[in-house]
């Protein structure tokens, strides 16, 4: 039996897999953890890995240091206490929040707060903005122009074509003037045609026949 | 007791539009025309094109049986029209008026002031149902052309009055081409007070404006013309300069003109201004211009008409 629990427990220390009984027994028997240790520390040895001052006691020292820290009470000072009267207020407060009337009007009031400091933001912004506006010059007052003041000399292609439209444009222009004023022709038969009328009774649809 | 009054309610409201509803299209139409001649009222009015609002004030009153009217545009840049009975004068600051014989001011809807048995022949009237509009019980009444190629006409005529609020020009295909909108309507009891003035201003004569000039022989021909069109003679003077001839065509309630002029030798165009289409189509040494509330279809043919 001896020899059964030594066997695995040597191949626990060789990091070879226990069943969760055997880790329960290991856990729960104090010799086995010493043996335990004790099989970890050969495989250190024969794998020469023993740290120059070996402390075989590093746990138990540790936890007689931790038992002579003296123990610190916490106690409920004055100053503390006024400040949890405080907080008592803000939590009621809170929780009065959560309540009827009064939490639409606390939403109310953050969401107010919330647009005044966007709003201020924007004007912040767009005060800015009309500040640059007011220091660059004016477009009328600018004596270069847009484009930049470097044209180009030869004929290159693109101040072919920007002649072209503008021929177009100006002929455009003219189509339009010359539509606009026809219109305005017709507008004009339209409010005397009652007069054309009583003045000419004769047949105008027999005019252009009498012509050819 | 509130179930009672409002079934009661309901019952009213049932029983007078059944009544309106008895009253048949050209009767609401008949309605209206009557309205813009016998009341007397301030409006306003604005004319909405796809590209272009104008707004106009509309003062008619009636003065020993016979009628005064004026428009006037808001913007700066407009000619006043005055109509006092028989006579339509057009006053422009710093020309001379121009006068014309006419019953009517052609700046307003020709609808409301042309014979409707001529309107009859080119349209169908069918009345609509009742909506609100500019706070008012409005009658709505469509007039649907009978020959494709003329304008449809939707009128909201009020109520009560039959007065005109609201007229439509559309297209065959139900396509608001320009919109007449009265904004404000004030009715007076008497003769509006600013037409006083108007009413006993001294205004030149007919004669005295348009000269009688007659316009230069020419060999072109108008070969077709629309359903329901006839030719109507042009006053030679107002005819503008480079313009070899003008024809006038008339169906009782619209107008088309046909200008030819030298070729500027573009490519054929067409143009709308509100209900107005502008047809442009080059010929071999002229160009022929259809001016008119016509289809650009019709319009085209006019123009290929012309010899």
């Amino acid at each position: 039996m001896s020899s059964e629990k030594s066997d695995w427990l040597s191949a626990a220390s060789d990091n070879q897999a226990i069943s969760p009984e055997q880790l329960d027994r290991l856990l729960q028997d104090a010799e086995l953890q010493q043996s335990f240790a004790r099989y970890h520390l050969i495989g250190a040895a024969i794998r020469n890995e023993l740290p120059a001052q070996l402390d075989m006691q590093f746990a138990d020292n540790f936890a007689s240091l931790l038992d002579q820290e003296p123990a610190y009470q916490l106690e409920s000072s004055p100053l503390v206490q006024g400040q949890q009267t405080a907080v008592s207020f803000w939590k009621k407060l809170g929780e009065a929040a959560n309540t009827g009337w009064f939490k639409t009007g606390f939403q109310g009031t953050v969401a107010a707060s919330v647009a005044l400091v966007a709003v201020l933001g924007v004007q912040q912004f767009q005060g800015a903005g009309q500040d640059a506006d007011l220091n660059s010059p004016l477009p009328v007052l600018q004596t270069q122009p847009v484009a930049g003041f470097a044209t180009p000399v030869s004929l290159s292609q693109t101040s072919v074509n920007s002649r072209f439209e503008q021929e177009q444009r100006q002929a455009m222009l003219e189509q339009q003037q010359r539509l606009q004023q026809l219109l305005q022709a017709h507008r004009q038969q339209i409010r005397v045609m009652d007069t054309a009328q009583q003045n000419t009774p004769e047949t105008p649809a027999e005019k252009p026949r009498q012509e050819q | 007791m509130g179930w009672k009054g409002l079934s009661s309610a309901l019952i009213i409201l049932c029983y007078s539009s059944l009544s309106f509803a008895e009253v048949s299209g050209w009767e609401w139409f008949e309605r209206s025309q009557s309205s813009v001649r016998q009341f007397n009222f301030e409006a306003s009015f604005v004319v909405i094109k796809p590209n272009q609002v104008d707004s106009y004030r509309w003062v008619h009153g009636v003065h020993n049986d016979s009628e005064i009217e004026q428009l006037m545009p808001l913007e700066q840049s407009g000619v006043e029209i005055l109509r006092r009975g028989e006579m339509v004068y057009y006053i422009a600051p710093e020309k001379a008026p121009l006068a014309t014989s006419s019953s009517t001011i052609k700046e307003l809807p020709a609808l409301l002031y042309r014979d409707i048995e001529s309107i009859k022949t080119l349209y169908d009237a069918v009345p609509g149902g009742a909506t609100q509009l500019s706070g008012r019980s409005a009658q709505l009444l469509r007039l649907t052309p009978l020959q494709s190629g003329r304008p449809g006409y939707w009128l909201w005529l009020d109520s009560q009055t039959g007065f005109p609020l609201k007229i439509d020009t559309l297209t065959v295909q139900n396509e608001v081409l320009e919109r007449w909108v009265v904004t404000h309507i004030l009715p007076h009891a008497t003769l509006p007070e600013i037409l006083n003035v108007a009413a006993n201003a001294e205004l030149p004569a007919v004669a005295e404006t348009i000269p009688n000039v007659a316009l230069p022989q020419s060999p072109l021909e108008l070969s077709w013309l629309p359903d329901g069109y006839q030719e109507v003679s042009v006053t030679a003077a107002m005819v503008p300069q480079q313009v070899l001839e003008q024809w006038l065509l008339y169906d009782g309630l619209h107008q088309v003109s046909v200008f030819v002029q030298p070729s500027a030798s573009l490519p054929a165009q067409a143009f709308r201004d509100g209900a107005t289409t502008i047809f442009v189509m080059p010929k071999n040494q002229f160009d022929v211009t259809v001016i008119g509330p016509v289809s650009i279809e019709t319009a085209r043919q006019i123009a290929e008409s012309v010899r």
